[in-house]
């Protein structure tokens, strides 16, 4: 834990700026407004977000950008079916992530959490199986706005980092 | 009443330990705290903390509730996800907090793949279980005076209560109690 003089708002503010990047963390923080709020050289990420013992700070704060578009789409094809199914599953899925959110009842944050958080590769919860893990990076493959990503293969699931592994803060 | 959450990342620019931000608010707040077992545990494996120190810095006469809950295990981090059984290391948590708190009432959250009605129960009397160990019993109900009971008046209802002029069933009447 070091001195700053980043405030608390800063940081607020510079992290929902990055996990509700449409272009993923990566994108999020090289964003013009993440980086008006604190400015990161590519691959600095740890000077905001400490890494743990087991994952990067990339993929700590991943967790959060995943959690923000993939359960509110995964939502959104299962609260919606008929809209799914009428114009074609395609039109469907290139929704915008706005689109998708405003969606979604306020209420229905929660509960489909655990079926839709994708895993970091060969990481499935322990006991689901990796048919469960297929479907989920199944529906993630229709995700058109994950893609695209540096750091992201929608069809894979989340790439490892190639940040080097250094001491947990 | 404010509650700990689960967490998944730690930052730089942070100057104290989760325990003690919510110890501190909740003094300067001067409010209850409702603990959540399994969001103590999830934090402090994505964090590399120490889940029973976590509970025992805490100001225990301030805490008000548990929360219990399970969670999903992605081998190198925990997702709170309310989608399972409470797992051993939550329940043994739990008993250190009864054990520090002398026993406050219990909440298990379980959300998102709802088990059958059995499954659900079982895991609710294993909760009843240890707070039967620390949760005092509750104090007998004072005798109210004859005349100062209250009587309900629904008159014009068929079958109500009031129509006789029966006495208020008292609000635990109302609470079964649990099959075992």
């Amino acid at each position: 834990m070091s001195e700053s003089p980043r405030t608390l708002g800063t940081v607020q503010e510079w992290f929902q700026a990055v996990v509700t990047h449409p272009d993923g963390v990566e994108g999020g923080v090289q964003s013009e407004e993440a980086q008006a709020l604190i400015r990161l050289p590519r691959g600095e990420l740890e000077a905001v977000i400490c890494r743990s013992r087991n994952l990067t700070a990339s993929e700590r704060i991943g967790i959060y950008a995943n959690a923000y578009y993939a359960p509110p789409a995964g939502m959104r094809g299962r609260l919606l079916p008929a809209a799914q199914e009428r114009p074609g599953r395609g039109t469907f899925s290139t929704a915008s992530p706005s689109t998708t959110c405003s969606a979604i009842p306020r209420g229905a944050t929660r509960w489909t959490t655990g079926r839709d958080f994708p895993p970091l590769p060969g990481r499935d919860p322990a006991g689901s199986g990796g048919r469960r893990t297929a479907a989920r990076r199944g529906r993630l493959a229709g995700l058109p706005h994950r893609s695209g990503l540096a750091g992201v293969d929608a069809r894979q699931g989340l790439r490892r980092s190639r940040e080097p592994r250094a001491r947990p803060c | 009443m404010l509650e700990n959450p689960s967490s998944y990342v730690t930052f730089q620019d942070s100057t104290m330990d989760e325990w003690e931000f919510v110890s501190r608010m909740a003094e300067e707040a001067d409010c209850g705290l409702l603990l959540d077992v399994n969001n103590v545990y999830v934090s402090s494996f994505n964090h590399d903390m120490d889940p029973d120190k976590f509970i025992r810095s805490l100001p225990h006469e301030r805490i008000v509730q548990f929360h219990l809950a399970g969670h999903s295990n992605y081998t190198t981090h925990l997702i709170d996800t309310h989608d399972n059984h409470v797992i051993d290391p939550v329940w043994e948590l739990y008993r250190t907090a009864h054990e520090l708190t002398g026993g406050v009432s219990t909440l298990l959250e379980w959300d998102a793949n709802i088990p059958p009605f059995p499954v659900l129960h079982d895991e609710v009397l294993k909760a009843k279980r240890f707070m039967g160990e620390y949760l005092p019993a509750l104090p007998a109900a004072p005798a109210v005076p004859e005349e100062a009971e209250p009587v309900l008046a629904m008159a014009g209802t068929p079958g109500m209560p009031g129509m006789t002029g029966e006495r208020a069933p008292h609000p635990l009447h109302h609470i079964l109690p649990e099959v075992e």
